[in-house]
């Protein structure tokens, strides 16, 4: 147990409560329909042996399993005092080694492992301190479920049944387990434990990508970094998209384009026929083109010829020939 | 006179019970293993990155041109909203002639660490909205917004008020520092810079274990013990496994978004000290000038009521309403009762605006 003491009482207090369950359901001489079974409050001890271990178990599935999933982690009945299961390495160990400053080579990486041994025992107090907590909640919990089955003539309601004491226990524990938890101490314990918790991995996780590292394998910290910078990437893509084709860059082309239609409707076809060849001719003459808007601008007559083809993915942003909309984008010749 | 009455026929008695249930609750897991989700029949129409927008078929005519959005939370999967044909909030919307989307968020994964808030308000949710209002050729639509999904419909109407007619939220935190939100005050001293940072995405495992230890002795232990009750009827049993499996296909939050929702919102309660900054804009919960009905569980314990009564506090709207619905965070809408109050109050509340 995390903490002795805190969880002697607690089965202390178990044990005054089944005592009072048993002078309850079989009068307080013990001489009820209970005493053919051979219950009486010298011999209690199977009956609350069973009932301890029941309970126990009971509570290291509500506070300890929950716990589990997370390294460094204790939970409740576990004994985090004498060694940790990572390293098998009782905290003393790694504590005394503090007082001796590393040198040479691996001087730095001894500090980090000095780091992480600290950090263990920070989680090692955190974890004890909330399973004190917890413990007393327990505790706490048990002497009020007792005063509620002694103190029982003032209350008209009867259990008949060991669903209906075993309600009466949920209740009377949830209660106060919701009193105890809204303190600022069990919370300032929930915050430590889970922050050295995290301490700890976050050193750990270090630690483990020096090593990656060491063995030219990836990392974490490799694979954060990438993650980063796709995310800003995608980022940029969307806001250069937003930018190319964003609704009023879309408004602006929609009425150009109407312009331009009007304007072509309004040519005779002898300068249709006229426009169609010089439009032909500035194709030919201009890989690739994307529309008419810069050729009457004469914008791609003024771009450097000598410009030797780039790859077109590099060019498709810069170059998507949307008319004036984008001549802000032109990229200056290197 | 004793209070507990238990006589060794009643114990012997209930033991009895009790081992007929155990005997046949093998049998009835067995029929209810394999117990799925959802009852309604839904189409895929839209997809950015992870994020899936569904539509959902028509069960009745449309009598409501403007279509109604459901945001549901990043924690756990909104099957919650379409557990089985008869506690289906959506069948029931459908039923009443609503045209339904909800935005499934998929389960985020490595990659998506950094995913933020602004990511999941003003691009999910937004380009959701879009292409409704292009597919449904209407300028607003109705948002629906489920406890956390609730707090981004909110944040997402005041910061695109003109995309939204009519704003609902249920069971939606608004004020993150009320006395008796047991959720907040856990989370009071948590380092959560340095959680996400050694984390990365938070695990659902984790979420769970912190949701239950809110009430541990209940959820963790005494549901179970009552589980024995109904061990010999399948029908319970699958829906008892239906809610187990809603409750533990936790997918993992994306550790950005969930750092700026613990630090900004739940540590910082930013939403209603109007510092909330979603990308380069602030949310003013004075900007909801849309109607609001805000819906809450008078025994939430998840999101208190004073929680989300806040907002009535705060939004600019003249037309704001709210709903008290008896129940607690899921019982909201998983109860009978609550399953037939709650649809015809959103579907008539929608009908009058």
């Amino acid at each position: 147990m995390s903490d002795p003491n805190a969880w002697a009482e607690m089965q202390q207090q178990l044990q005054r409560v089944w005592q009072t369950l048993l002078q309850q359901v079989n009068g307080a001489d013990m001489g009820g329909p209970w005493s053919q079974f051979g219950f009486d409050p010298g011999q209690t001890q199977p009956g609350l042996d069973a009932f301890s271990q029941w309970f126990n178990k009971g509570l290291y599935g509500l506070f300890g399993a929950p716990l589990q999933g997370w390294p460094f982690s204790g939970g409740v009945g576990s004994d985090r005092s004498a060694s940790n299961a990572w390293f098998g390495m009782a905290p003393s160990e790694f504590v005394a080694m503090k007082d001796l400053p590393p040198l040479g080579l691996n001087r730095e990486t001894e500090l980090r492992w000095r780091e992480l041994s600290e950090a263990l025992k920070d989680q090692i107090d955190a974890s004890n301190q909330l399973n004190r907590q917890l413990a007393g909640i327990c505790t706490a919990a048990l002497k009020r479920f007792q005063k509620s089955i002694t103190n029982n003539e003032k209350d008209d309601i009867e259990i008949t049944s060991l669903r209906g004491l075993y309600d009466l226990w949920i209740i009377t524990a949830e209660q106060v387990y919701a009193e105890q938890v809204m303190t600022p101490g069990y919370s300032k314990a929930f915050g430590n434990c889970i922050n050295s918790t995290a301490r700890a991995r976050k050193i750990w996780q270090e630690l483990s990508d020096a090593a990656q590292a060491s063995m030219n394998q990836p990392s974490r910290s490799e694979l954060d970094s990438l993650i980063e910078r796709q995310h800003a990437l995608a980022a940029e893509v969307r806001a250069l998209g937003e930018r190319v084709l964003g609704d009023k860059d879309l408004a602006a082309l929609h009425a150009r384009i109407d312009a331009l239609s009007q304007h072509v409707e309004g040519l005779t076809p002898a300068e249709q026929n006229k426009q169609s060849a010089d439009d032909n001719s500035a194709t030919a003459k201009k890989q690739p083109v994307h529309g008419p808007a810069k050729h009457k601008r004469g914008v791609a007559a003024k771009r450097p010829r000598k410009a030797k083809a780039r790859p077109r993915a590099a060019r498709s942003v810069h170059e998507f020939d949307i008319g004036n909309i984008r001549s802000e984008t032109e990229p200056s010749p290197k | 006179m004793p209070r507990i009455r238990i006589t060794p026929k009643n114990l012997y008695a209930e033991l009895s019970t009790a081992a007929e249930k155990l005997n046949a609750g093998r049998a009835t897991l067995q029929a209810a293993k394999d117990a799925t989700l959802g009852s309604c029949a839904r189409q895929e129409v839209f997809r950015i990155d992870n994020v899936v927008l569904y539509r959902y078929q028509a069960r009745t005519v449309v009598d409501n041109p403007v279509p109604v959005l459901i945001v549901y939370a990043l924690v756990n999967r909104p099957d919650m909203a379409d557990l089985q044909h008869d506690r289906s909030l959506i069948r029931s919307l459908l039923d009443r002639g609503l045209d339904i989307y909800l935005i499934d968020w998929g389960y985020p994964d490595g990659a998506d660490r950094r995913l933020s808030l602004e990511d999941y308000i003003c691009r999910y949710v937004d380009a959701s909205v879009d292409f409704i209002r292009a597919a449904a050729k209407q300028t607003k639509i109705n948002l629906l917004g489920i406890c956390q999904g609730g707090t981004f419909s909110v944040c997402y109407s005041a910061l695109r008020p003109e995309k939204v007619r009519n704003l609902i939220t249920t069971v939606t935190p608004i004020d993150f520092h009320t006395r008796d939100d047991m959720l907040s005050h856990l989370f009071r001293h948590v380092d959560v810079d340095l959680l996400v940072d050694s984390s990365g995405n938070i695990s659902g495992d984790m979420l769970n274990a912190i949701f239950l230890s809110l009430k541990p002795f209940r959820l963790a232990q005494q549901k179970y013990v009552h589980m024995l009750d109904t061990l010999d009827d399948v029908e319970t049993t699958r829906m008892f496994m239906r809610m187990e499996k809603w409750i533990f296909d936790s997918p993992a939050l994306a550790g950005e978004a969930f750092r700026e929702f613990a630090r900004d919102f739940y540590q910082n309660n930013g939403l209603i000290k109007g510092n909330i900054r979603i990308g380069d804009r602030r949310v003013a919960l004075e900007s909801l000038r849309m109607p609001v009905l805000n819906i809450y569980a008078s025994n939430d314990h998840l999101v208190p009521p004073a929680a989300s009564l806040a907002l009535g506090e705060y939004v600019g709207s003249d037309d704001y309403q709210a709903l008290e619905f008896p129940g607690g965070h899921i019982g909201l809408y998983v109860s009978l009762t609550a399953h037939e109050l709650l649809p015809s109050a959103i579907h008539e509340w929608l009908g009058q605006r």
